[in-house]
């Protein structure tokens, strides 16, 4: 597969699965033997549900990743993203995404005067082998997120 | 025929490109397909003791257009402090949309980076991931100081992962957005500042 084709497949896992919520895309598009780096939102996620997240460990590959997402929906339903920008060399694709939602569980405490709208920019970075995503690993700036969102944290 | 060039492989700084050829920082010329791996050193590694000088980040801006050489030596700058050198490798506009920090221009990046290392002393940072994809450049690193004020009340060791992309024109990063894992940070800082944030950390 070239660069090109693993951008394609990027741009598609993005719409399709993160915004599109087709798991069968998923399915297709990840590798069985799928790495879960560091998810996205993902240390907001076991705050805020321990016992979801501990429930993942019983999964691997891409029910993992689907149960993941589902979990993650189920705490923010308005959930969505926007793909900003992709770059990609070699094996890897970086898609820079934002993410924009509604705390309306008021997970996160009292919530900024916007009724618990945030927005949060996320750096996916994906690793491809053989046109099928193997590795994914994501940056987000999910402190600065929580203070967005009212939380009480060190200063 | 064994090719000259291979008798100085990776040992020079490219100072311009012009015409087809390439011109080396020492005064060397060849033909710009010549131009590759074999005659240009990475990063700091030029033997060639006038090419070396280019590690002066000025000189290095002359040198290249190359958006990875730009993002590298601005990186280098970040670390080292030495930001003067490094001004004219920023866009006198460059901009950092969607919340990034620091790089509003020269001015801005040498103030962010005195900034940043007066704050946390012993701030430095490794690269971890570095893409190119036409004019983009895909910075991953991971920066670690400590936090000797107690700014953060995080315990005084510190350790992060970042990223930032960088946008290269005419050997000029003209933008640049940048994010931080900044609650791997924190957490790593709350729960145990031995324990540094792992790459390979699972949290779902």
């Amino acid at each position: 597969m070239s660069v090109e084709d693993n951008k394609q497949r990027s741009i598609r896992f993005h719409d399709e699965v993160i915004v599109g919520q087709n798991f069968d895309v998923a399915r297709e598009l990840l590798a069985p033997d799928l790495q879960h780096a560091r998810g996205a939102i993902g240390y907001t996620m076991r705050a805020m549900s321990p016992s979801g997240v501990a429930a993942l460990q019983g999964l691997q590959g891409p029910e993992r990743f689907i149960a993941a997402t589902k979990l993650l929906r189920s705490l923010f339903p308005e959930w969505n993203s926007t793909l900003d920008e992709i770059i990609a060399e070699g094996d890897k694709v970086v898609t820079k995404c934002t993410v924009r939602g509604r705390d309306i569980g008021g997970f996160l405490g009292t919530g900024p005067a916007g009724g618990g709208a945030f927005e949060l920019d996320q750096m996916i970075i994906q690793t491809f082998r053989d046109g099928k995503i193997v590795k994914i690993y994501a940056l987000s700036d999910e402190l600065g997120f929580w203070r967005a969102m009212g939380a009480e944290l060190p200063a | 025929m064994v090719h000259c060039l291979t008798l100085i492989s990776r040992t020079h700084r490219i100072a311009r490109r012009a015409g087809g050829r390439v011109e080396s920082v020492c005064g060397l010329a060849v033909a710009d397909a010549d131009a590759g791996d074999l005659f240009v050193a990475d990063e700091a590694d030029a033997t060639c003791a006038r090419c070396a000088m280019a590690a002066s980040a000025a000189v290095v801006r002359a040198a290249t257009a190359r958006p990875a050489d730009v993002a590298r030596a601005l990186f280098a700058a970040l670390v080292s402090r030495e930001t003067g050198a490094a001004s004219d490798l920023l866009g006198r506009t460059a901009s950092l949309p969607g919340g990034a920090r620091g790089f509003d221009g020269p001015l801005r990046f040498g103030q962010a980076v005195e900034r940043l290392h007066a704050l946390f002393a012993g701030w430095t940072a490794q690269i971890v991931d570095l893409m190119v994809d036409g004019d983009r450049v895909l910075v991953r690193y991971r920066a670690s100081g400590n936090d000797h004020l107690g700014l953060l009340g995080l315990g005084e060791r510190f350790m992060v992962d970042e990223g930032v992309i960088l946008t290269v024109h005419d050997g000029q990063a003209v933008a640049a957005s940048a994010m931080g894992d900044t609650f791997g940070f924190w957490a790593a800082a709350t729960c145990d500042p031995r324990n540094p944030v792992d790459e390979e950390q699972d949290v779902g």
